[in-house]
C-alpha cells in the first residue's frame, strides 16, 4: 500500500548572525544554510496497518508524512501510495488519504463545523446518501452532538480536534496520515481520540500512519513502530522489539511494612521509600524470591520500563552529531 | 515608562531583525507610494495650457514630489495588525506582558523610516533630474521644521490607526471604517488635491477636519508653498489634533480592552 | 479536473466565504456604505479639476467621467472578489493550513482564488454603470449594440487581466510569505487608471500599457462605447488578457511546485 524507498529531502534554510548588524546586513545579503530533514528512508506498509512514527522533534517525521500525502517534493528517492505518487497530486490520489495535524486545523474558523463538512462534501463529491451515513455515523463514533453547529472559535481545544477528525474523515479515505493528533488534549480526550482511531481502522480497513509524542497513543494503537531519528530510519518492527532491544531490564520494586530498617541486599538499592532491582527478565523470579526471603512481608510490583525512557535512551543514542 | 525606555535598544533590534525577514513586504509597500506619482501625472496635464490657482507645472511637481516623501515617512499601519490580534484571540499574548504593547509597535514602526529613507534617496534624486524645473530646495531651517511636522504627522497617525484598531473590538473587523477614513484622508488631506487647488465648500471643511494636519501641513511646509511665519501656527495644530485624538484613542482602547474576549486557545 | 468538479469547488468555495463574510455583520454593513461614499470620493478630484479647466488632454469631462466609470466597476470587482482572498491565502501561508487547500482533490488555484468574499464592494458595480449612464446623457450619445458589446468584453479583458496580476502576487507569497502589502500595491496600480490613458508620457506609458495594463482596463472600454476603438486595438486587448491569463497560470503552478509547507 504505501511503499518508499531511499527517499530524501533537503532544505534551504536563511541564515544571519545574531545581533543589529547582522539583522541590518541581511537586509542586503541572505545566507542560506542546507538542512538534510530525511536522509534514504526505506520502509514498506501493507492496507490496513497501523504504523507509529516516532522519533524526536526535527527528526524528520513530519518531512516524511507530508511527502507521502503530496505535499513536499522529496529530493530524491521513491514513493508511492496506494499505486499513486504522491507529488503528481491527482485528484484520485487525493480522495484517497486525509490529513490530520494536531497543531494545525482546516475548520473553517468563523462558521460551525457543519459549513466545513458541506465544503468538504462539495469538493470530494461525495454523494448525498454516503454523506448522511457518514456523518452519521462520525456523530456517533465522537460524539459530536451540537458541537457542530457552534461557530469553530467558540469550541474548546478537545472539541474542535474532535470535529476536525470528522471533517477529515467525510471522505473516507483509505490513508489515515495523523500528525500529533493528541497533542494538547486533556486525558480523557486522548483516550477518546485514541479509541475513535482504533475503532475506525477496525471497521474501514483503512491504514493509518500515526505520529505523536505520547507514548500511550502509540502503545495503544501502533503494533508496529518505524523510528526515524537525524533524518534517517533507526527502527523499524514491533513495539515490543523495541523495547526489548533498548531497555530489556525488568524494574522489580518493593516496599517494607513500616518500621522494617534492614536493608535490603543487591540487587535491590535505596531508591526513595521504595528498594529497586533492575534485571533481567529471566532473573525476576530469583530476584523477587531473594526479597520475599529478605521480608515476607513486602509489597511487589515488577514493572516494565516507561516508554518515555525506553525512547530517551533510544534517541539519546541516535543524537544528531 | 523606564522599564518602556531600558527595552527600547531590545524593541529595536527585534524590530529591525523582523523587517529584514520581511524585506520583501517592505519593499512593496515602499512601491505602493506611487500614488502622488500618479496625481502628479494628472496636474501636470492639467497645467498644460498654463498655472492652475497658481501653482506652475514646476511647483505641482515639487508639490508632490514632498508628498511622497511625507507619505513615506508618516506611514502607519498598525490598524492592519490589530484587526486580526483581536480576532483570532491573539491580543492575549501581548497583553500579559508587563510592558504596553504599543511601545514594541511604535518602536517597530520608526525602524521601517531608515529603510525607507534610503529607498527614497534615488527616487528622489530621479524626480528632480526628470523635472528640474520643480525647484526643490534643502535649506536646513525648513527642512529640519519639516522634519518635524512629519512627526507630529506620524504619531497623529499612528494614534488615528490605534482607534480604528480598537473599533474591531466592537465590530469584529474594521477595516472597512479604516478604509472611509483614508478616502477622506487622501482628499482632504491634500494627497489627491493640493490643499489650494481645493474648492471653497472643501476648503471650509478642512479647517474642522484634522486631515492637514496629517499630510497638508508637512508637505506644504517642505514644498516652500508655506510662508516662514505661518509654520508655528501649522505645528501648534497639529499638536492639538495630537492631543484630542490621543485622548479619543485611548480611550476607545480602554473601553474595548473591557469586551474583549479572548476566544482560540 | 472536469468541469462539474470545478464548478462544484467554486459553489462551494463562494457559498463557505459568503456565510464566513456575512458572520461579521457590522462590518459588512459599513462595507456596503462606504462603497457609495468611497466612489463619490474618487469622483471629486475629477470635478476639482474640471473647476479648473475645460478638458484633459482633449477629453472632455463626461469622458473622462467614462474612464472614471470604468476605473470604479474594475476597482469593485477586485476588491470584492478578487482581493480578499490574497488575505487570506498570506495568512493560509504563514500558518501552514495552506496544506489543507492542496489535500483537496481540486484545483489550488480555484479553491484559493473564491475562498474569500467582500460582498459590500460589489456596490461599486451599479455605481460604475450609474455614472456611465450619467456620463452618456451628457454627451447625449447612445452606443450601438456592437459597440456596448465591445465594451463588455473588454471590461472582461480587464477583469482577467486584474486576476492574473493578482494570481501572480498570490503566488509570490509561496517565497515571500507576508506579501498582504501587495494588496495595496495592486490597489495603487489600479489608481493609476482613474484618469485617461493620454495623461501620461513616454516609458510610463509603457508602463500602464503593457506591464500593468491599466490603461487598457479603464481607457479602452469607454473608447470602444463611443465608438472610437479600432479592430485592431480591441484585438490586441483582447490578446494582451489572454497573454496574461496563461502566464499568471504558469506562474502560479511554478510557485506551487516549489512550496515548502511550514513547519507543524
Amino acid at each position: 500500500m504505501i511503499a518508499v524507498k531511499d527517499l530524501r529531502k533537503t532544505y534551504r534554510v536563511p541564515q544571519r548572525d545574531p545581533g543589529l548588524v547582522g539583522a541590518l546586513r541581511s537586509i542586503w545579503r541572505r545566507e542560506h544554510k542546507e538542512i538534510r530533514a530525511v536522509e534514504g528512508v526505506t520502509f514498506e506498509i501493507a492496507a490496513g496497518e497501523r504504523v507509529g512514527f516516532l522519533g524526536p522533534n526535527g527528526a524528520g517525521k513530519t518531512t516524511t508524512l507530508k511527502m507521502l500525502a503530496g505535499l513536499l517534493r522529496p529530493t530524491s528517492g521513491e514513493v508511492s501510495v496506494n499505486g499513486f505518487e504522491p507529488q503528481r497530486r491527482e485528484a484520485a490520489f487525493l480522495e484517497q488519504i486525509t490529513l490530520v495535524m494536531g497543531q494545525k486545523q482546516q475548520l473553517l474558523w468563523d462558521l460551525p463545523p457543519r459549513d466545513t463538512f458541506a465544503l468538504n462534501r462539495a469538493l470530494y463529491q461525495i454523494p448525498d446518501a454516503q454523506f448522511r451515513e457518514t456523518l452519521g455515523e462520525l456523530t456517533t463514533m465522537l460524539s459530536l452532538g451540537e458541537l457542530v453547529d457552534r461557530p469553530t472559535r467558540n469550541l474548546s481545544l478537545g472539541e474542535r480536534m474532535k470535529c476536525e477528525l470528522a471533517a477529515a474523515l467525510l471522505h473516507r479515505p483509505k490513508v489515515l496520515f495523523l500528525d500529533e493528533p493528541t497533542i494538547g488534549l486533556d486525558v480523557v480526550m486522548q483516550l477518546q481520540v485514541r479509541h475513535f482511531i482504533a475503532q475506525w481502522n477496525e471497521r474501514f480497513g483503512s491504514t493509518v500512519l500515526l505520529t505523536s509524542h505520547y507514548m500511550d497513543d502509540v502503545q495503544a494503537l501502533c503494533p508496529r513502530v518505524i523510528v526515524i531519528a537525524a533524518g534517517a530510519l533507526r527502527f523499524d518492527g514491533r513495539l515490543t522489539d523495541l523495547v526489548a532491544q533498548v531497555k530489556p531490564r525488568r524494574r522489580v520494586v518493593v516496599r517494607p511494612p513500616a518500621g522494617f530498617t534492614a536493608a535490603f541486599p543487591p540487587p535491590f538499592a535505596l531508591e526513595g521509600e521504595a528498594w529497586v532491582a533492575d534485571v533481567a527478565p529471566t532473573d525476576v523470579g530469583a530476584a523477587v524470591q531473594q526479597g520475599f526471603a529478605h521480608c515476607p512481608g513486602m509489597d511487589l510490583r515488577v514493572e516494565e520500563p516507561p516508554l518515555e525512557q525506553v525512547f530517551a535512551d533510544f534517541f539519546v543514542q541516535h543524537r544528531t552529531p | 515608562m523606564t522599564r518602556a525606555l531600558r527595552a527600547m535598544p531590545t524593541l529595536f533590534r527585534v524590530a529591525t531583525a523582523q523587517l529584514s525577514a520581511y524585506r520583501a513586504e517592505v519593499l512593496i509597500w515602499i512601491l505602493t507610494a506611487t500614488m502622488p506619482l500618479v496625481m502628479m501625472a494628472l496636474w501636470d496635464a492639467v497645467a498644460d495650457g498654463g498655472p492652475v490657482g497658481g501653482l506652475g507645472q514646476g511647483d505641482l511637481a515639487r508639490y508632490f514630489t514632498v508628498t511622497l516623501v511625507a507619505r513615506q515617512l508618516m506611514s502607519a499601519w498598525l490598524s492592519w495588525e490589530l484587526n486580526p490580534l483581536i480576532r483570532t484571540g491573539g491580543l492575549s499574548a501581548h497583553l500579559l506582558r508587563p510592558m504596553s504593547p504599543f511601545w514594541y509597535w511604535l518602536v517597530q514602526h520608526v525602524s521601517h523610516v531608515p529603510l525607507r529613507a534610503v529607498v527614497l534617496v534615488p527616487l528622489i534624486a530621479a524626480l528632480i533630474a526628470w523635472r528640474p524645473e520643480m525647484g526643490l530646495t534643502l535649506d536646513p531651517a525648513r527642512t529640519s521644521v519639516f522634519v518635524l511636522s512629519c512627526a507630529l504627522g506620524f504619531l497623529l497617525n499612528f494614534v488615528a490607526h490605534i482607534f480604528f484598531g480598537a473599533l474591531a473590538f466592537w465590530t469584529g473587523q474594521s477595516q472597512g471604517l479604516f478604509m472611509g477614513w483614508f478616502g477622506l484622508w487622501s482628499l482632504f488631506g491634500g494627497y489627491l488635491i493640493p490643499a489650494r487647488l481645493m474648492p471653497p465648500w472643501m476648503a471650509a471643511l478642512n479647517d474642522a477636519l484634522p486631515f492637514r494636519a496629517m499630510l497638508s501641513i508637512p508637505v506644504e511646509i517642505g514644498a516652500s508653498l508655506m510662508a516662514p511665519e505661518a509654520w508655528l501656527g501649522a505645528l501648534a495644530s497639529q499638536v492639538a489634533w495630537l492631543v484630542a485624538f490621543a485622548g479619543i484613542a485611548a480611550w476607545t482602547w480602554r473601553r474595548g480592552l473591557r469586551r474583549y474576549e479572548a476566544f482560540g486557545a | 479536473m472536469s468541469l462539474s468538479r470545478a464548478l462544484d469547488a467554486v459553489g462551494a468555495s463562494w457559498r463557505a466565504s459568503l456565510l464566513a463574510s456575512t458572520q461579521y455583520r457590522g462590518n459588512f454593513v459599513l462595507s456596503t456604505l462606504f462603497s457609495a461614499l468611497w466612489t463619490a470620493w474618487s469622483v471629486l478630484p475629477l470635478i476639482v479639476v474640471f473647476d479648473h479647466v475645460e478638458s484633459i488632454k482633449g477629453w472632455s469631462p463626461a469622458e473622462a467621467t467614462l474612464v472614471m466609470a470604468w476605473f470604479v466597476i474594475l476597482r469593485g470587482v477586485l476588491e470584492a472578489v478578487v482581493q480578499p482572498n490574497l488575505t487570506t491565502l498570506v495568512e493560509r501561508v504563514r500558518s501552514g493550513t495552506l496544506d489543507f487547500v492542496l489535500l483537496k482533490p481540486a484545483d489550488p488555484q480555484l479553491l484559493v482564488s473564491f475562498s474569500s468574499l467582500e460582498p459590500g464592494r460589489l456596490f461599486d458595480v451599479p455605481v460604475g454603470l450609474g455614472l456611465v449612464v450619467w456620463a452618456l446623457d451628457q454627451m447625449a450619445y447612445s452606443p450601438s449594440l456592437l459597440d456596448m458589446v465591445a465594451a463588455a468584453a473588454l471590461t472582461v479583458a480587464g477583469a482577467t487581466i486584474i486576476y492574473a496580476l493578482w494570481l501572480c502576487a498570490a503566488a509570490t507569497s509561496f517565497w515571500w510569505v507576508k506579501v498582504d502589502s501587495l494588496t495595496y500595491l495592486l490597489g495603487a496600480v489600479m489608481d493609476a487608471g482613474r484618469w485617461p490613458g493620454s495623461v501620461y508620457r513616454g516609458a510610463v506609458r509603457a508602463l500602464f500599457t503593457f506591464v500593468f495594463p491599466i490603461i487598457v482596463m479603464t481607457s479602452a472600454p469607454p473608447r470602444a462605447l463611443l465608438g472610437r476603438l479600432e479592430a485592431l486595438h480591441f484585438f490586441g486587448c483582447v490578446a494582451l488578457a489572454v497573454a496574461f491569463a496563461v502566464g499568471s497560470r504558469l506562474f502560479w503552478r511554478r510557485a506551487v511546485a516549489s512550496y515548502t509547507s511550514a513547519s507543524s
